[in-house]
């Protein structure tokens, strides 16, 4: 008995230094697959939708105790040097059971080619389908001095504005060479392993990365949906649904990440 | 109609690319260890202004990268790669550089090593041009830990028992807060009273001259400088510290600390109350017997100088690490500092008060080696002084425009200071048979007050390269000094003994005014070739004079002058100085070669005799340096350094100081001019991830045609001094050092050795001889920390010393001494800490010293913490627990041997406790997600990059 219990200990030692000399982290990733964990504070962005509009707040609050207080969904994310595609991963997206408390826009699929800096992305917002065309989005970002491991990869912090006012952290590692990230983020030196946005209570983060050659069709763009440009969409959005308010607002931001 | 299109369509593509001022950078990224190139490196260009990155690139297989379509900026480049330590630098691009080319950069790998033993998050350290930056949130230090302790976790910087800092091996002069100067140049105010978790990040760096940053010319006067970065909300709410301790036999030392911050506006209290010892704020009070008037001592330029023991400067006096005589002080101090106007205008001022209070036995076995006729003294004495200390400084700079500075300095400085001494000594033979006797008893209260005002304006001009600096500045001294003497003097004059009664009034005054200004200007010869000319012109003026009254006989009135002992000297120096110096700039080298020429005047009276010196000098001032840089982290310097030396007046044509009728000074017109030089070599190399650093340097000094004095004993057993030139005297020192990590230990190693080596020519009684002294020290040392757990140090300290004259053979001297020392501190589980701490000193009997001298001082104490965030500690301290604490200090020269023993602070014992405050957000909470709601923090406020 004594016998198998140090042969278990033995055995578990070397297995945790065999696992601590593959954990090293590769100097730099050309490939691969990225999984995304999206984290929604539901019970925030309830009360961001309640506002403005005339529901009463003791419904809202009554909805809250019904429902988690964080929604998780994972996507997955496939790239090369070259181009990458950020999808859901398969059955990524859990069910929210309330109707209000939807998040438009939470299955969007990003293509991303870095050669012809162009990206192809679908939008599926209630029952429409947006097949959006346009140049690789342009971030304006700012380079701070903090750091936050991920998944790993030692990330720096970057921060940018989008849309004149949601505030967007970002961490990014040098460590991967596509220039990507969830969603449409791109820009930095690296690949962004974390987005959080404060104003639309909702984090990415990476939980992990495999090293592995993506296919050609796990890579491919979406074809679905009606042809759009950014500005397009969101003109269209504006007249079809002007009487939406401060709904609108929000749907525009999720939409256009 | 397709042909015009076309060609509107070419004019358009030309005039668009012509008119697209976009500028580009080039450059290579470098292994520093085993110089490869660094492929996949990304390349950030962040605008210095927002720090909004501008454009980003990855290095190519060749390591090279190149980013185009740049607009003239300031901005930053980041350079990170997974396996290397950020590397950053500042680069300014103006419209006229098409495309820069940035030259190769060398990246610093983290190390396999490393990862191992020294750091767990290299991220922690990152190079910046020539900072080297620590985030203090990356290393684990205990709750409740000051920045002190911070600093020792921190690789590459050691702290020993005393507080002061070494970072890559060099000793640290300064600590400055948010890049501010705080309370003055002791770094153990900030290190020991701020605690480490209001650090967000400590900078490393070499700080020059601010005359040296502006006009590019070094001067050789680097100091290694630690600046302690704040975290941004520590600009809300007070921190700081209280400490409270007492013990019996009237022990004390109770001090406090507040500090309130608010954007960049600093403001600090400080004040202290001990009998320990420990006086703050640099106030370690000069050991010397101050309140005595002043000396009269030649300067430089060969003119009359008067040199006051009180220099100002209240410095400390450790020489063999035991304070002397028992100490009380209460010293208090306020710092304010503040920038406005978009950080164009600054101000920082700072004022302290001091009142020290010393008390002080000692006595002294002096050996005096005179050939044929030795003779020992026996001193004594006792002392008491009262120093009540005013500073205050203050610096104000405005920066007009980016090329238009204007900065102002001042500083202030009022002392009152009483002492009272009494003294016995006993010059006998070394029969005992004595020679003569000396008995007084003396006090003084004196007043000294110091103004110096300094205005400085540097100018850019258009041409990079191009300076202009007017410097104009004025000082005040003025000492003022009433003194009684009382006493008895007994001597032998040709076989009989005098007794001789002192009963004396002392009054001494002395003023001097100070008036200097100099022009610098800079100009690019070329591309690599600078020129610096200076002119300056300086007007001395000063006054001082001594009288010493006597009671007629039959009266109670001190009236009588006595003349031998009173003087009047007024002295106006007016001086020109013209320098030319050559600096010439290589990537990796520089040398700068030039010379200053002073023209002086010399008008000089004394007032007594009513005579009048007049007359004028001329000295030169050669200089050499070369810097070698071969990286970041290793240089090489040499620096050679000359000067002439004219005999001065009193030593071609003496003023009659008839103050010692024993003493007869006689001039020599046949004096030649004398020339110094110093020679100065130094290498520095300082490994970051493995913490190694090595250190060597050498200084030589000798001088030609030196002037000494020619002593003289006549059969009336008076001294006659006459000046010689004498050649082949010099001096030469060497210091080297290597600290390490033991390899495949988590154990640092260090050994340290310094020495010296002074061969001088001596002329007593006409004969001419010579001494040579030499003594070397070795200390290896080693010392082994674990974060959070125990710190361990040991040094084995050994001197050899051994001095020889070869006109008094029989008193060649040589002798080992030993000084080891050890210390341990362990955190034990229970917030609960212990430390001890011990020091040994052994000197044997050798020659004139009768017997041997040992010492073991042991102190230890134990700390409990306490409260949430352990800010409260209870601490028990007892020093000296074997009670054997003892003054001691040998020193060897060529006409003396002494052996001094002096009292000291023995055991104590005290018990008190320490607590830390923080009013601010950080009292409750650590730095969190998302804590920026607008616009991000723009955290390069106190970055420093010189390259």
């Amino acid at each position: 008995m004594k016998k198998i219990r140090l042969l278990l200990i033995l055995q578990f030692i070397v297995a945790t230094c065999i696992a601590q000399q593959t954990k090293e982290v590769p100097s730099i990733t050309f490939r691969g697959k990225l999984t995304f964990e999206r984290k929604i504070n539901m019970h925030k962005q309830m009360d961001e939708m309640m506002k403005g509009s005339s529901g009463n707040s003791a419904m809202a609050d009554n909805f809250k105790k019904q429902i988690p207080k964080y929604k998780t969904d994972v996507f997955e994310m496939f790239f090369t040097d070259k181009e990458s595609l950020y999808k859901p991963a398969p059955d990524g997206i859990s069910e929210s059971k309330m109707m209000m408390g939807n998040v438009p826009a939470e299955r969007n699929i990003v293509y991303n080619n870095y050669e012809t800096m162009t990206c192809v992305a679908e939008k599926k917002l209630f029952e429409k389908t947006y097949l959006v065309s346009d140049s690789i989005k342009q971030y304006q970002w700012k380079v701070t001095e903090e750091f936050r491991k991920i998944a790993g990869f030692n990330c720096r912090r970057a921060e940018t504005i989008i849309m004149d006012s949601v505030y967007v952290i970002a961490f990014y590692t040098d460590a991967i060479l596509a220039e990507g990230g969830p969603e449409s983020f791109n820009g930095l030196p690296g690949m962004i392993l974390g987005i959080v946005m404060p104003r639309l209570n909702v984090s990415y983060f990476a939980t992990k990365m495999d090293n592995y050659l993506p296919l050609e069709k796990e890579i491919a763009a979406p074809i679905k949906g009606e042809k759009v440009t950014y500005l397009s969409l969101n003109t269209k959005l504006r007249d079809s649904m002007k009487q939406w308010g401060n709904f609108l607002q929000r749907i525009l931001w999720y939409v256009s990440i | 109609m397709k042909k015009i299109i076309l060609f509107v369509f070419v004019i358009l593509l030309i005039s668009s690319t012509g008119f697209a001022q976009t500028n580009g950078l080039l450059g290579r990224v470098y292994d520093s260890t085993n110089v490869k190139p660094i492929v996949f490196a990304t390349v950030s260009i962040i605008r210095k202004s927002d720090s909004m990155l501008v454009k980003h690139a990855r290095t190519n297989q060749q390591g090279r990268f190149s980013i185009s379509g740049l607009k003239a900026d300031t901005f930053i480049l980041l350079i990170a790669h997974n396996n290397y330590i950020d590397f950053v630098d500042e680069i300014i691009l103006t419209e006229k550089d098409a495309v820069k080319d940035l030259g190769d950069y060398n990246m610093i790998q983290r190390g396999q090593v490393l990862r191992e033993v020294i750091i767990k998050n290299t991220a922690g350290i990152k190079i910046k041009g020539d900072t080297l930056e620590y985030l203090a949130d990356s290393f684990k230090v205990r709750q409740g830990a000051m920045v002190e302790d911070l600093l020792k976790v921190l690789p590459g910087i050691q702290v020993n028992k005393k507080g002061e800092i070494t970072a890559q091996g060099e000793k640290v002069e300064k600590v400055l807060v948010d890049g501010e100067e705080f309370f003055g140049d002791d770094p153990t105010v900030a290190t020991q009273n701020i605690q480490s978790k209001v650090v967000e990040k400590v900078q490393v760096f070499d700080k020059k001259s601010d005359q040296a940053a502006f006009t590019g010319f070094d001067d050789g006067q680097e100091e290694k400088t630690i600046n302690l970065k704040l975290k941004d909300n520590m600009n809300k709410g007070q921190f700081g510290k209280v400490e409270l301790g007492a013990g019996l036999d009237d022990r004390w030392q109770n001090q406090a600390m507040v500090n309130s911050f608010k954007n960049k506006r600093q403001m600090s209290l400080y004040g202290l109350m001990s009998s320990n010892g420990k006086t703050g704020l640099g106030w370690e009070d000069k050991n010397k017997y101050t309140g005595d008037g002043g000396n009269m001592m030649m300067d430089d330029d060969g003119g009359f100088m008067w040199n006051f023991y009180d220099s100002g400067d209240d410095g400390g006096n450790f020489g063999n690490g035991i304070p002397e005589g028992l100490t009380k002080a209460w010293v208090g101090g306020v710092h304010y500092a503040d920038k406005w106007n978009e950080n164009k205008e600054h101000l920082n001022t700072n004022y302290s008060f001091g009142r020290i209070n010393r008390t002080k036995n000692e006595n002294s076995k002096t050996e005096n080696l005179f050939p044929g006729r030795n003779y020992q003294s026996l001193d004594n004495s006792n002392s008491f002084s009262s120093r009540n200390t005013h500073r205050l400084t203050g610096k104000y700079d405005f920066a007009i425009d980016s090329s238009l500075t204007i900065i102002y300095n001042m500083s202030g400085r009022l002392a009152f200071i009483d002492g009272s001494n009494f003294s016995k000594t006993q010059n006998t033979t070394y029969n005992e048979v004595p020679i003569s006797s000396r008995m007084t008893n003396k006090s003084d209260q004196s007043v000294t007050s110091n103004i110096n005002n300094q205005a400085t304006i540097n100018k850019k001009l258009k041409k990079t390269g191009r300076t202009i600096s007017f410097n104009a500045s004025f000082n005040y001294n003025n000492n003022h000094a009433d003194g009684t003497i009382e006493g008895e003097n007994g001597y032998v004059v040709a076989g009989t003994s005098v007794q001789e009664m002192i009963d004396q009034k002392k009054k001494d005054d002395f003023v001097a005014n100070v008036l200097s200004s100099d022009l610098t200007y800079t100009e690019p010869l070329s591309k690599k070739v600078l020129l610096k000319l200076s002119y300056g012109i300086t007007s001395d003026n000063s006054h001082s004079s001594k009288t010493a009254k006597v009671k007629p006989t039959g009266s109670i009135d001190y009236s009588d002058r006595v003349d031998s002992l009173s003087s009047d000297f007024s002295s106006d120096i007016f001086s020109q100085t013209a320098g030319l110096e050559f600096k010439y700039n290589e990537k990796k080298y520089n040398v700068t070669l030039g010379s200053k020429a002073r023209y002086s005047m010399f008008k000089q009276m004394d007032l007594v005799r009513n005579r009048r010196y007049d007359y004028n000098r001329v000295n030169l001032f050669p200089t050499l340096r070369f810097n070698y840089k071969f990286d970041q982290f290793r240089r090489f310097t040499f620096s050679y350094s000359g000067s002439t030396k004219q005999p001065n007046i009193s030593q071609i044509q003496p003023v009659q100081d008839n103050s010692n009728p024993l003493n007869i000074i006689i001039g020599n017109p046949n004096l030649k001019m004398g020339y110094n030089q110093n020679i100065n070599i130094n290498y520095f190399s300082y490994k970051v991830l493995s913490s190694r650093s090595l250190y060597a340097g050498i200084m030589f000094t000798n001088s030609f045609n030196n002037i000494a004095t020619n002593r003289t004993l006549d059969e009336f057993g008076r001294t006659i001094n006459t000046y010689v030139n004498l050649n082949g005297g010099y001096n030469a020192s060497l210091w080297g050092g290597i600290n390490t990590k033991i390899p495949k230990t988590p154990i640092d190693g260090k050994m340290n050795v310094s020495g010296s080596f002074a061969h001088t020519p001596t002329i007593i009684n006409n004969l001419e001889g010579n001494s040579n002294s030499f003594s070397i020290t070795l200390t290896p040392g080693l010392s082994y920390s674990k974060e959070d757990k125990m710190y361990l140090s040991l040094d084995l300290g050994t001197i050899y010393t051994n001095t020889q004259n070869n006109l008094q053979t029989s008193r060649d001297i040589t002798f080992f001494s030993f000084a080891p020392s050890a210390s341990m501190n362990f955190y034990l589980p229970k917030n609960i800490e212990i430390g001890t701490d011990a020091d040994y000193l052994y000197n044997p009997p050798v020659g004139p010293y009768a017997t041997s001298f040992d010492r073991f001082i042991w102190n230890g104490y134990i700390a409990y913490k306490m409260l949430k965030s352990k800010t409260l500690e209870w601490r028990a301290s007892m020093n000296d627990i074997l009670n054997q604490n003892k003054g001691y200090e040998r020193s060897t020269t060529a006409n003396y041997n002494t052996e001094r023993n002096f009292q000291t602070l023995s055991r104590y014992w005290m018990i008190g406790m320490v607590w830390n405050f923080n009013t601010g957000p950080l009292a409750t909470s650590q730095k969190g997600m998302g804590g920026h709601p607008k616009g991000g923090p723009s955290r390069r406020g106190g970055m420093r990059m010189h390259r």
